[in-house]
C-alpha cells in the first residue's frame, strides 16, 4: 500500500524521546556585554649574519629523482670524486646539505631533504670516510637553486651539496 | 436494539452518543467488558488506539492468512480506513514537499546524518513550535532543517484539511531529515 | 485450513492526539538571508564596521547580505518592529545597531531581530578603545554568526603565517607575521635573514612555536607575543622540526633528526624532557594533537610514500595505525575540532596537489580546492573554515574556504605568504 511508505508510525521508544526539549524555539532574548580583548605584540629583529658555507667543492652536487633518496649511478661517480678528496685530505670535515623541490609539504620536504643527506653520507661511510668527518643537514624546500615551477627548475633543486 | 448486526450497533451509538469524544482508551473499557463476557469473546479481537488500526487489522490479516486460517476484514470499515489513509497521505506528502523545497542541505557534511524535528501546528497551518527532537550530531545540518521549517512557518493548504483528519493526525508530526545522497 | 470468523472493531476515540512522521530526502542550496541596517552614529565609523561586519560574515559562506540599496527604513508600531516589510524581502533576520564614540572609548550596540519568530533575539554591546574598532566589528561579526546559526564565530580570532620578500639582488628576507582573521592589523613577530617555517600557536594564544634557520640549521624557538622574549627548546646541536602544542599547552610534538632519520618525540615543556614516539626507518614528521590531547597524528614514509598515521597516547606502548589510504601523498592533517574528521594535503593522480577532508566514519576522502600545488592548510577552532597556501602566478599567498562553500584569498600586502596557522578562540 501507497499510503505505507509516506508514513512512518511510532513505537513507545519514540513518545519518551519526545518529552526531552533538546532546542527550544521559544528561547529567550540574548543579552550579552563584551569588552575587547587587547593584544600587545613585540617583534623581534635577528642581526643579519649569514650562514652560507664556504664554496662547494667542484662539481660536488649531486641530484635526486622526485620523490627519491636513493643515489643514482650519475651521483655515484660524482661522489666517487668526493670520496678520493676526502682520502686524501684526511683531516677535512664537510657538510652534506639536503633540499628539495618545492612540490609537496614543507616538513616532510625538510625530511627528504635529510634523507638524501643521509644517503649520500651513507655511501661515503660505506666507502671508508669515518662518520665524524660528515655533517648532515637539509633545507628542505628553503633554498631553491632554480626559481620557477616546472620540471627543469624543480629538477635542479632535488640535490645534496658537498661543501 | 436488537440487532446481530454490528454495522446496526455501530449506528445506534453514534447516534446515542451525548458526550464529546472522550481522550484515551478507558471509554474501551464498558464494551471490552460486555464483549469479554458475550460467547463470541474468544473470537473477536477488538483493535483499538489512536495509530496503527489500520496497520495492525492488515498485520493480523495476514499472519493469519499464512497460518491458514482464512478470515474476512470487514467491507466498510475497511473501505473507510482506506479513503482516511488515502487523505492523510496527500496531506503527508504536500507537507513533505513544502519543507523540501525550503531545505538549504549544507555541504560537505558527511554522509548518513538524520536529524528529526517535532512540529505544533495551529488548525490554520501556522507552525507555532519547532524542537529538535533527535540531532543528528553536526550542527550545520541541524541548523537546516531547523531553518527549512522556520522558512515554511505556514502550511496553507491546512485550509482545506477537515478539522476531524487534523485533530487526529495533525496537531504534532515529527519530520525526519535523511538525506539520500 | 481452519475456517475462523474474525470481527474486528476499530474504535477510535475521537480528539486524541495523533502524531505522523515524515522523511524529508532532498533539499536545494542556499545561505540565511539577512539585512543590515546602517549603525546610527558617526558615518565614517558606522562604513568601515559595516564593511568589515559584511567581509566576516560572507567569508563564512553561510550568509546571504542584502543590497545596501534595497534596505528599507526601520518602522516601529507599539514599540515593536514591523516585521512583515522584512519577510516581504523575503529576510530572515535584520541587524540594527549604534555606535557611541568618545574621545577614548567606543561603544557598538547591535540588535538581532528573527523575522519569521517576529521577536528581537539578541541585544548586544560590545565596548573598547577608539583604535580598536576592527576588533569591535569583529566581535559584532562572531555575535552575529553565534546567534543566527548557533556556532561560535571566529571573525576575531588571529592568523600566523611567514612573509618572504626579495630585494633587489635577489636576497631573501622573512618575517613571521601575526593578522587579524581577515588578514589585516598586520604585525611582524620576527624578522630574520634565513627561513622561518612551520609556527605554530600554543592553546592560550600567548606564544608561537616555530622552526628558524639563523643558526644554520633548523631549529624550534617559543617567543611570547607580548614581550618578545624567545628561546630555543632544545640546546644540543641536533636539528629539530615540525612544531606543535598539545592541547593543554604542557607539551610540544616535535621532529628530531637526531637519530638518521626524522622521527616524532614529544616535548614535556615544563623540563624539556623528551618521549620518542616513533622508532622505524622512514620519515615521520608533520606530529598533530587531537583536541582532547590524547592522540596525535602525523605523516610517515614508512608503507613507501607519505601517509597519515594516528598514535593512541593514552596506551602503553602505542602502535600507529595508518588512516590515509587513498592515493600516494597524504601529509600534513590535522584533526577538525570536535574530531569528526581530518584536513589534510592530498596529492591526486595528476600530481597536484589539494587540500582534502576524510570523515572518521567515511571510508572516501573529500577533495576541497582545486589548484595545484595547496599546501599547508590549517583548520579554524569552529571548524568550518581552512586557511592554507596557494602559489598563483608564481607568488605565494593565501587562501581559504569554508565547509559551507565559501572561498576568499588573502595575497600578501608586499612579496610572498605562505605556513598559515589559525589560532583558539581569543574571545
Amino acid at each position: 500500500m501507497d499510503e505505507k511508505n509516506t508514513m512512518k508510525k511510532f513505537t513507545n521508544s519514540f513518545l519518551t524521546i519526545s518529552t526531552l526539549l533538546l532546542f527550544s524555539a521559544c528561547s529567550s532574548m540574548q543579552v550579552t556585554e563584551e569588552s575587547v580583548a587587547d593584544q600587545s605584540v613585540a617583534g623581534v629583529s635577528l642581526a643579519t649574519k649569514s650562514t652560507a658555507t664556504q664554496a662547494v667543492l667542484a662539481n660536488a652536487v649531486v641530484y635526486f629523482e622526485y620523490d627519491q633518496f636513493n643515489l643514482t649511478s650519475k651521483s655515484i661517480q660524482v661522489l666517487k670524486g668526493v670520496t678520493e678528496l676526502m682520502r686524501n685530505n684526511s683531516k677535512i670535515t664537510i657538510s652534506l646539505e639536503g633540499h628539495a623541490d618545492e612540490r609537496g609539504t614543507r616538513e616532510y620536504n625538510l625530511a627528504l631533504g635529510q634523507r638524501r643527506s643521509e644517503s649520500v653520507a651513507n655511501y661515503l661511510i660505506a666507502n671508508g670516510i669515518k662518520r665524524n668527518r660528515l655533517i648532515t643537514k637539509s633545507y628542505g624546500e628553503e633554498r631553491p637553486l632554480s626559481l620557477g615551477s616546472n620540471n627543469l627548475a624543480w629538477s635542479k633543486n632535488r640535490r645534496v651539496e658537498i661543501k | 436494539m436488537n440487532s446481530n448486526s454490528l454495522v446496526d450497533w455501530l449506528e445506534y451509538i453514534n447516534l446515542n452518543r451525548s458526550e464529546e469524544g472522550q481522550f484515551g482508551l478507558k471509554r474501551l473499557q464498558p464494551i471490552k467488558n460486555i464483549v469479554l463476557d458475550s460467547p463470541i469473546a474468544n473470537k473477536v479481537v477488538v483493535i483499538g488506539g489512536t495509530n496503527g488500526k489500520g496497520t495492525t487489522a492488515e498485520f493480523l490479516n495476514n499472519l493469519l492468512l499464512q497460518s491458514d486460517f482464512s478470515a474476512l476484514l470487514s467491507q466498510e470499515v475497511e473501505a473507510e480506513i482506506s479513503k482516511e489513509q488515502q487523505e492523510i497521505s496527500m496531506y503527508a506528502q504536500k507537507i513533505i514537499s513544502t519543507v523540501e523545497n525550503a531545505w538549504m542541505k549544507p555541504r560537505n557534511i558527511p554522509n548518513g546524518l538524520v536529524a528529526n524535528l517535532r512540529l505544533n501546528i495551529r488548525p490554520s497551518g501556522r507552525i507555532t513550535k519547532v524542537d529538535l527532537i533527535q540531532s543528528s550530531g553536526n550542527i550545520r545540518f541541524d541548523n537546516s532543517a531547523m531553518q527549512a521549517v522556520r522558512r515554511v512557518e505556514t502550511f496553507n493548504f491546512f485550509n482545506s484539511l477537515s478539522k476531524a483528519l487534523y485533530d487526529k493526525e495533525f496537531t504534532t508530526i515529527s519530520i525526519s531529515f535523511n538525506p539520500s545522497e | 485450513m481452519k475456517n475462523l470468523l474474525l470481527t474486528i472493531i476499530f474504535l477510535m476515540p475521537l480528539g486524541c492526539l495523533g502524531e505522523l512522521f515524515l522523511e524529508i530526502t532532498k533539499g536545494s542550496e542556499d545561505p540565511y538571508r539577512i539585512a543590515i541596517s546602517p549603525f546610527d552614529g558617526d558615518v565614517r565609523t558606522s562604513n568601515q564596521l559595516h564593511n568589515i561586519i559584511r567581509n566576516d560574515l560572507m567569508r563564512t559562506g553561510e550568509f546571504s547580505i542584502l543590497d545596501e540599496e534595497l534596505l528599507l527604513p526601520i518602522r516601529i508600531k507599539d514599540d515593536e518592529l514591523i516585521y512583515s516589510d522584512w519577510k516581504l524581502l523575503g529576510m530572515d533576520y535584520l541587524i540594527t545597531g549604534s555606535i557611541i564614540k568618545t574621545k577614548n572609548s567606543i561603544d557598538v550596540n547591535y540588535e538581532i531581530y528573527d523575522i519569521h519568530k517576529k521577536k528581537k533575539v539578541r541585544s548586544s554591546k560590545v565596548f573598547g578603545i577608539p583604535n580598536q574598532i576592527r576588533q569591535l566589528a569583529h566581535y559584532t561579526s562572531d555575535g552575529i554568526y553565534e546567534s543566527i546559526s548557533g556556532i561560535k564565530g571566529i571573525a576575531a580570532t588571529k592568523l600566523l603565517y611567514v612573509n618572504e620578500t626579495k630585494n633587489s639582488k635577489s636576497i631573501s628576507a622573512y618575517k613571521l607575521m601575526l593578522a587579524d582573521s581577515d588578514g589585516a592589523n598586520e604585525k611582524v613577530l620576527l624578522t630574520s635573514s634565513e627561513p622561518i617555517i612551520s609556527p605554530s600557536w600554543s592553546p592560550d594564544g600567548k606564544k608561537v612555536a616555530y622552526v628558524s634557520f639563523e643558526t644554520g640549521i633548523a631549529k624550534v624557538f617559543i617567543q611570547d607575543i607580548a614581550s618578545g622574549k624567545r628561546e630555543s627548546v632544545l640546546s644540543k646541536s641536533t636539528q629539530i622540526s615540525s612544531p606543535s602544542w598539545s592541547p593543554d599547552g604542557k607539551y610540544l610534538s616535535l621532529t628530531l633528526y637526531q637519530d638518521g632519520n626524522a622521527e616524532i618525540y614529544i616535548m614535556r615543556l615544563r623540563d624539556r624532557t623528551l618521549t620518542r614516539m616513533t622508532n622505524q626507518f622512514a620519515i615521520d614528521t608533520e606530529s598533530s594533537w587531537s583536541p582532547k590531547g590524547n592522540k596525535i597524528i602525523f605523516t610517515s614514509g614508512r608503507s613507501g610514500s607519505p601517509q597519515i598515521y594516528e598514535l593512541d597516547l593514552r596506551k602503553l606502548n602505542p602502535k600507529a595505525k595508518r588512516i590515509s589510504f587513498e592515493g600516494t601523498y597524504n601529509a600534513k592533517a590535522s584533526y577538525l575540532p570536535k574530531e569528526e574528521g581530518i584536513i589534510f594535503v592530498h596529492r591526486s593522480d595528476d600530481g597536484l596537489f589539494h587540500i582534502a577532508l576524510k570523515y572518521k566514519k567515511e571510508n572516501f576522502i573529500r577533495v576541497l580546492t582545486e589548484a595545484k600545488m595547496d599546501e599547508s592548510p590549517s583548520v579554524a577552532p569552529n571548524g568550518n573554515m581552512v586557511i592554507y597556501g596557494i602559489k598563483e602566478e608564481n607568488l605565494s599567498m593565501l587562501a581559504g574556504f569554508s565547509l559551507s562553500g565559501a572561498r576568499f584569498k588573502l595575497p600578501a600586502s608586499e612579496g610572498e605568504v605562505r605556513e598559515p596557522a589559525w589560532s583558539n578562540f581569543l574571545r
